[in-house]
């Protein structure tokens, strides 16, 4: 080949190379780290906002930038895209995908317990488990469904699933008689459409067995090998935000709110306050004061059961492959 | 001095109570010349309540018995104290005047 | 602590505080009244303004929901064609000017059999009806609330509000009816679908705004979760629920008040508004075919600011009026007190002797001006009085003047030295005559008729003062005179003599008592007479005592009678005769007692060895004085002692 093939082809070589590199997700302290969270901005994403707008991230060194999420939003198609390096994901659908072959990896494990709720009104009937046996049950989506159908086969129910989008307006109105909410999120909003919680059946999801955490942050497996460092500053950023957080709820919320107006979103204080004050209740259960980002193998293992029990999956990827320890909060 | 009088029969009675002295003689005379005045000219006099007589004393009844006799009555004193009888004695009135025991003796006197 | 104050300050306290009392009374029985009346007027006018509001509301409401019931009732009779139906959604949209938008939306496979959704939608875009539709998948209409709850629920609903596709801040609300096809192998229906109008609930908001709630009154809306469609706070509408109001201010009252609103009760309530920290009154009334609510919120105090503004001016008149009414108060009860002080002014000045002092002068026909003329009254009686007795006073100095000399000239017809004889030896003679008043009626007399004989008397005229001191004059100048005159006839014949001058013209009918003796010093014969007088004692020279208590008749002056008589007794030397009045023995202790003769013997018996006549004398008049004491002289005091020394005749 004449040179000019030679030369031809370094400019591939070389891009080949640098996009490698780039793939790699190999960069300075310096290159902005996106992260995409899977809602829109609420008080569930505090830690991150605050860490953001306090600078935090800045002084761990990193230039983060945060993608708001959403109902048009999807959180593994930015992290599988590369569009961002990190994604706020639950346990039992990132148990999931991971199942299905995605290289994603939970780097921590934020929420400590389950949020889930079955809620029913008490003036319906319902005051405990079989109660529920031919009601209808508004369920919303797959990822939230999950649990709620294992809990029903658990408790051998037969009831009327009724799939339903977000909102609690159907279950309200007595279009369902049990609908599920995060006890973070939809519980309070039922109780600030008039309902006192004396007024509610409550089944905790964690009460019955199935106590599947959910928030957590994660990425792809090669984006830690290149940047574990970037990957260990990021989690310890985002729980000092977390930190800062709980310390300043006031301030918090008015990050959140400011957030929430500048995506146009209706904010709402006091939701927002709730919000903030079980997201607390979550990450730092019983009253610990220390954070853990450890994911327990136990309830690697029960997501995993889960979702080999109801046909979603037929084997989940092993707990090594699916946790990396990272940070100084991850210890067991 | 207190003088009460009343009629009986043809006389007027008077009832000479206290003293008959200089303070008191003036009165005596005064009420007894208006009775004499108006027609009464028998008087019979009870002495039994008189305490005490002086000369002014004296001298009025003395006035009185002219008065009365210049008008043809009779004047009689009855029922006299002792001690003032004793002065009657002692400037011999009791010759001048008609002394008699008791009103049944004054009411025969002047029959 | 008041009955020392002034009659104005009494008059001035008792009204004001009387007056203040009832004003009390008066003002908070009023402003209590008048508050009630205010609120009471208040809470209708919020129930009534709630009630037309809800009535003009519900006139929007009902209406625009029979749009859709309609169709309902059309659709529910079977299939329609395609084009059949896209004419009934768009003609619902362009004929009705409150639909901004209209869908009719089926059951999966409810119109085309392999059509999952078909749900055909006509919308209001400016002036022009737009055809479209919310097949999108993405959208997924079939889970949609407008959907699925009439769906479940198998009735008509109004959906929550919410803002419009366009990103505007148009509020929209939705209502849905769900529509049924009968079943062709039996009676039954099934449900195929919704049919739905979207309205704009903008003129909503405007009837709210153009709500006149007094002045800081507000109204707002709730959807049936609680939350603000119409809110003073921009900020809360279609964000914040009352409920999350009531989680941020804790406040669990507003939490019921929320509960009862989207339960649909009516009510009236008194509540701190979280907002403006006031006390507020609150209407509430659902709006009955939507499920929204509304609330009429009047903030108390506006409410009372009128009656604030009232209660401060009616305080301010208060305060001045009771300052004036105390200004009127103190003039008035000055004026009244003003003649009473200058009265009793005047009347002290009276008091201290000036009679003639002014009176004020009052011409007011009140108790005021009758007191005055009462005082003038007084003050001329007074006066006159004052006069009179100047006058009677300066007569009776006059008449005392005058009696003082008549004293004298009485006394210095009775023989008053002693002793009378100084160069004879053969007798002694001491006297006193001391008057009960200024002239009295006793007397006592002696003289010489010869060189041999000596005349002494004694006596008592009837009486005292000025006529007795005349009568005794007059039978002193008798005794003397006849004694001349008949120079040796008996004291009886003199005494006869002396009684028939003195009967004579003796129109007052006074008397006198009368003792003369006439004594022969050489021989000791002494004769007497005695016309109705005290018999005088003797001391003979054995010191007996004796009274010579022969009387020979009526006193002097009483009538002529018989002729007197004579007593005769012989007396040796050393013999005393004491001659006295009964000024002695009825002298008078403050008892009433009378020293009586025992006493006067009793004296008389310790002088008995004694021959000075003077020391006899002043003894007795001692005892008397003993006797008396403190008590006023009631007579004459009159005593004359002749102590016969005989035998020594005079040396020359």
């Amino acid at each position: 080949m004449p040179l000019k093939t030679k030369q031809n082809l370094l400019i591939p070589i070389v891009w080949f190379c640098c996009s490698f590199l780039l793939n790699a997700q190999s960069f300075t302290v310096n290159k902005p780290i996106k992260l995409v969270l899977h809602w829109v901005p609420q008080a569930q994403f505090a830690g991150y906002y605050v860490a953001l707008e306090k600078g935090i991230y800045q002084k761990f060194g990193l230039d983060l930038r945060i993608i708001t999420g959403g109902p048009n939003v999807s959180v593994n198609d930015c992290v599988t895209s590369g569009r961002a390096e990190f994604g706020t994901y639950f346990l039992l659908n990132a148990t999931k995908l991971a199942a299905q072959g995605i290289p994603l990896i939970n780097i921590a494990q934020l929420s400590r317990r389950s949020a889930l709720i079955l809620v029913a009104k008490k003036s319906s009937g319902i005051l405990k488990p079989d109660d529920l046996n031919d009601r209808k049950i508004g369920l919303y989506q797959e990822e939230f469904s999950d649990i709620p159908l294992a809990f029903i086969k658990n408790n051998s129910l037969d009831v009327n699933i009724i799939p339903i989008a977000t909102g609690i307006h159907i279950f309200l109105h007595g279009g369902t008689d049990v609908t599920n909410v995060m006890w973070y999120n939809e519980y309070h909003t039922i109780l600030n459409c008039g309902y006192n919680p004396d007024e509610l059946t409550t089944f905790y999801m964690s009460d019955y067995g199935f106590n599947v955490p959910e928030d957590g942050i994660y990425c792809l497996r090669s984006t830690y090998d290149a940047n574990p460092e970037v990957c260990k500053r990021f989690v310890e950023a985002t729980m000092e935000g977390w930190r800062y957080a709980f310390d300043h709820p006031v301030e918090a919320l008015d990050i959140i709110i400011g957030e929430m107006k500048e995506a146009h979103i209706p904010a709402n204080l006091a939701h927002q306050q709730w919000m903030l004050a079980r997201m607390q209740d979550i990450i730092l259960p019983n009253g610990q004061t220390e954070f853990t980002t450890y994911l327990t193998p136990d309830a690697y293992e029960m997501s995993g059961k889960i979702l080999i029990e109801n046909g979603s999956v037929k084997t989940v990827t092993s707990f090594e492959n699916f946790y990396v320890p990272v940070g100084k909060y991850a210890e067991k | 001095m207190e003088l009460k009088s009343y009629q009986e029969n043809k006389a007027t009675v008077i009832e000479i109570i206290g003293s008959l002295d200089t303070m008191t003689a003036p009165e005596f005379e005064k009420q007894v010349t208006e009775m004499i005045d108006s027609g009464s000219n028998i008087i019979i006099s009870d002495c039994n309540h008189l305490d005490y007589i002086s000369s002014s004393g004296l001298r009025v009844l003395l006035m009185t018995l002219k008065n009365i006799t210049n008008k043809g009555g009779k004047f009689v004193l009855f029922g006299m104290q002792e001690s003032v009888f004793e002065v009657f004695k002692i400037c011999r009135f009791d010759n001048l005047f008609t002394i008699v025991a008791d009103k049944a003796a004054a009411m025969q006197s002047i029959e | 602590m008041l009955r020392n104050r002034t009659l104005r300050f009494k008059l001035s306290a008792y009204i004001l505080t009387g007056t203040i009392l009832v004003m009390t009374v008066l003002f908070f029985y009023y402003y209590s009244v008048s508050r009630k009346l205010i609120l009471e007027s208040a809470r209708k006018n919020a129930q009534h303004l709630t009630m037309e509001t809800v009535n003009s509301i519900e006139n929007v409401f009902r209406p625009s929901a029979k749009i859709p019931e309609n169709l309902a009732f059309v659709l529910d009779n079977g299939i329609f064609d395609e084009d059949k139906l896209h004419c009934l959604v768009e003609t619902i949209v362009k004929k009705n000017s409150e639909v901004f938008g209209s869908t009719v939306a089926f059951e999966p496979g409810a119109f085309f059999p392999d059509q999952q959704r078909y749900a055909p939608y006509y919308f209001k875009n400016g002036e022009q009806v737009v055809e479209s539709d919310l097949n999108d998948p993405a959208y997924n209409y079939h889970l949609q609330d407008w959907y699925q709850i009439p769906k479940e629920l198998d009735k008509p609903i109004w959906s929550e509000p919410y803002f419009d596709e366009g990103g505007g801040d148009v509020i929209m609300a939705t209502y849905s009816v769900p529509f049924y096809w009968p079943v062709l192998e039996n009676r039954e229906t099934e449900f195929r679908g919704i049919i739905t109008i979207d309205i704009s609930l903008v003129w909503l908001t405007q009837v709210f705004n153009n709500l006149s709630i007094y002045e800081t009154g507000y109204g707002f809306l709730l959807s049936q979760s609680g939350k603000y469609l119409v809110h003073p706070n921009p900020d809360d509408i279609m964000n914040t629920s009352i409920f999350d109001i009531a989680e941020l201010h804790r406040d669990q009252k507003i939490r019921d008040l929320g509960r009862k609103m989207v339960r649909g009760e009516t009510g009236f309530m008194t509540i701190v508004d979280p907002f403006s920290g006031k006390e507020v009154f609150l209407h509430f009334a659902p709006f009955p075919s939507s499920g929204y609510s509304m609330g009429i919120v009047i903030p108390v105090d506006e409410l009372l600011a009128d009656l604030s503004h009232l209660n401060r001016n009616i305080g301010i008149i208060g305060v001045l009026g009771i300052l004036a009414l105390f200004g009127v108060i103190s003039l008035i009860s000055g004026r009244i007190t003003e003649p009473i002080r200058r009265l009793s002014g005047a009347t002290t000045l009276i008091g201290q002797g000036d009679f003639n002092a002014a009176l004020p002068k009052i011409d007011t026909n009140d108790e005021i001006g009758q007191l005055m003329h009462s005082f003038e009254k007084m003050q001329i009686a007074l006066a006159e009085y004052i006069e009179n007795l100047k006058r009677t006073t300066a007569d009776k100095e006059k008449i005392e003047g005058e009696l003082r000399i008549a004293h004298d000239i009485q006394m210095s017809i009775i023989p008053r030295t002693f002793p009378p004889f100084p160069d004879r030896s053969d007798v002694d003679i001491y006297g006193i005559l001391e008057s009960a008043k200024a002239v009295g009626g006793d007397l006592y007399d002696f003289f010489l008729l010869d060189e041999d004989r000596l005349g002494a008397a004694i006596g008592d005229v009837s009486g005292k003062g000025v006529p007795a001191s005349l009568f005794m004059a007059v039978t002193r100048t008798l005794l003397r005179a006849k004694s001349m005159n008949m120079k040796n006839a008996s004291p009886g014949k003199i005494v006869t003599s002396m009684d028939i001058d003195l009967c004579t013209e003796n129109d007052a009918s006074m008397f006198v008592t009368f003792f003369y003796f006439i004594l022969n010093l050489k021989t000791g014969e002494l004769e007497y007479c005695n016309a109705g007088h005290n018999p005088p004692f003797v001391l003979d020279e054995n010191s007996k005592i004796t009274a010579l208590d022969t009387v020979h008749g009526f006193p002097l002056g009483v009538m002529e009678a018989e002729p007197y008589q004579t007593g005769k007794i012989m007396i040796k030397p050393g013999t005393r005769i004491v001659l006295y009045t009964d000024g002695v023995t009825e002298a008078e202790n403050e008892a009433r007692e009378l020293f009586k003769e025992k006493r006067l013997l009793d004296t008389l018996k310790l002088m008995k060895d004694v021959q000075d006549p003077k020391e006899i004398t002043l003894a007795v008049k001692s005892a008397v004085k003993g006797f008396t004491l403190e008590a006023e002289q009631s007579d004459d005091l009159t005593m004359l002692v002749i102590t016969y020394l005989g035998g020594n005749f005079n040396q020359e």
